[in-house]
């Protein structure tokens, strides 16, 4: 079985570094940061501030938007074009499958970002001359986050049509950023049946702020060790709760 | 086609993102996320749910499994 899933991993992962959307993604954040880097209108100071929030931000959209629309489509494509029969006939789970095309897909997108990441260090070693620990933290939870944005992708993907699971992802993916700020503030400003909406979408929403140590990062600010070990055991728990939940739609419904 | 959507999406949303709450001059300033006791009860109330169901489910399939057995 294990052979199976790096089997099915591996062709899941060769698939998904072809696709032109990773490509582009990867290049565009890449110059970006490269640019953050390199043009140097202010002081050293600002200008390691500016390389920081630019980096953090384009390894996190780069990876989420890649994310988005590589696992999207992928299910719905392999039942389309029938790819998914002759894998079905061996002996071989749906959930199985499932797992296998997340994290080939996962990987694919880990190693885009890799590379942001890598580039983004090496300006910061250059500016600097030494890397915080705070960096590779960062850069860690923003992996676990693009993770999860990928599990809800997953999750939708065996509702929904391809396009459909992309906007719910993305639209899901922009409340729970909000969810802190505007979606509570909503809730307490409504009442009766309206409140009651609010207040259970939002407990159910993931809490994408929390995977953010951006500011942290750029203002040389502590966090403490406590609270980045809740926020590690709540985003395995929700991707992990989010790919079950697929597995067990995809595993009762017919292909 | 959909290039042009990533991209417009892309642009829309870095400016957004990139915009600083920061505030250089010692006006209050709403806490960081890690110091926030609400995002703290936030988490460990989802991840409650979460193990719950979790335990929930797995109940489930156990007591099926030893039925169908």
């Amino acid at each position: 079985m294990r052979r199976a899933l790096f089997a099915l991993m591996k062709l899941s992962f060769l698939e998904a570094v072809r696709r032109q959307i990773l490509h582009v993604m990867v290049l565009l954040s890449l110059v970006v940061i490269a640019i953050a880097g390199t043009v140097s209108f202010f002081d050293l100071g600002v200008q390691v501030k500016i390389v920081k929030d630019t980096g953090m931000v384009m390894i996190l959209l780069a990876g989420s938007l890649s994310v988005v629309f590589l696992i999207s489509g992928a299910l719905f494509q392999d039942v389309e074009q029938r790819i998914i029969y002759p894998v079905l006939a061996r002996p071989i789970p749906r959930g199985l499958y499932l797992l296998a095309r997340y994290l080939g897909a996962l990987a694919a997108v880990y190693v885009g970002m890799t590379l942001m990441a890598v580039t983004l260090i090496a300006l910061l070693w250059v500016h600097l001359h030494y890397v915080s620990g705070l960096a590779v933290v960062a850069i860690a939870f923003t992996y676990l986050e693009v993770a999860l944005v990928g599990a809800m992708a997953m999750l939708l993907s065996t509702f929904f049509t391809p396009a459909m699971t992309a906007t719910l992802t993305l639209f899901l993916y922009l409340l729970g950023s909000l969810k802190m700020g505007y979606l509570h503030h909503l809730a307490e400003r409504n009442t009766g049946f309206a409140k009651w909406v609010i207040t259970a979408v939002s407990a159910v929403l993931p809490n994408m702020e929390a995977f953010r140590f951006k500011d942290a990062l750029v203002h040389d600010l502590s966090v403490p060790a406590s609270y980045l070990v809740l926020v590690a055991i709540y985003g395995i728990c929700y991707s992990a709760t989010c790919i079950a939940l697929s597995i067990w739609n995809f595993g009762r419904r017919e292909v | 086609m959909r290039l042009v959507i990533v991209l417009i999406v892309l642009m829309t949303l870095l400016p957004v993102a990139l915009a600083d709450e920061h505030d250089d001059h010692g006006h209050h300033h709403e806490p960081h996320h890690w110091e926030s006791t609400e995002m703290r009860h936030e988490i460990l109330t989802q991840l409650g749910g979460i193990v719950t169901l979790g335990v929930v489910a797995g109940s489930y399939l156990l007591v099926r499994r030893r039925m169908s057995a």
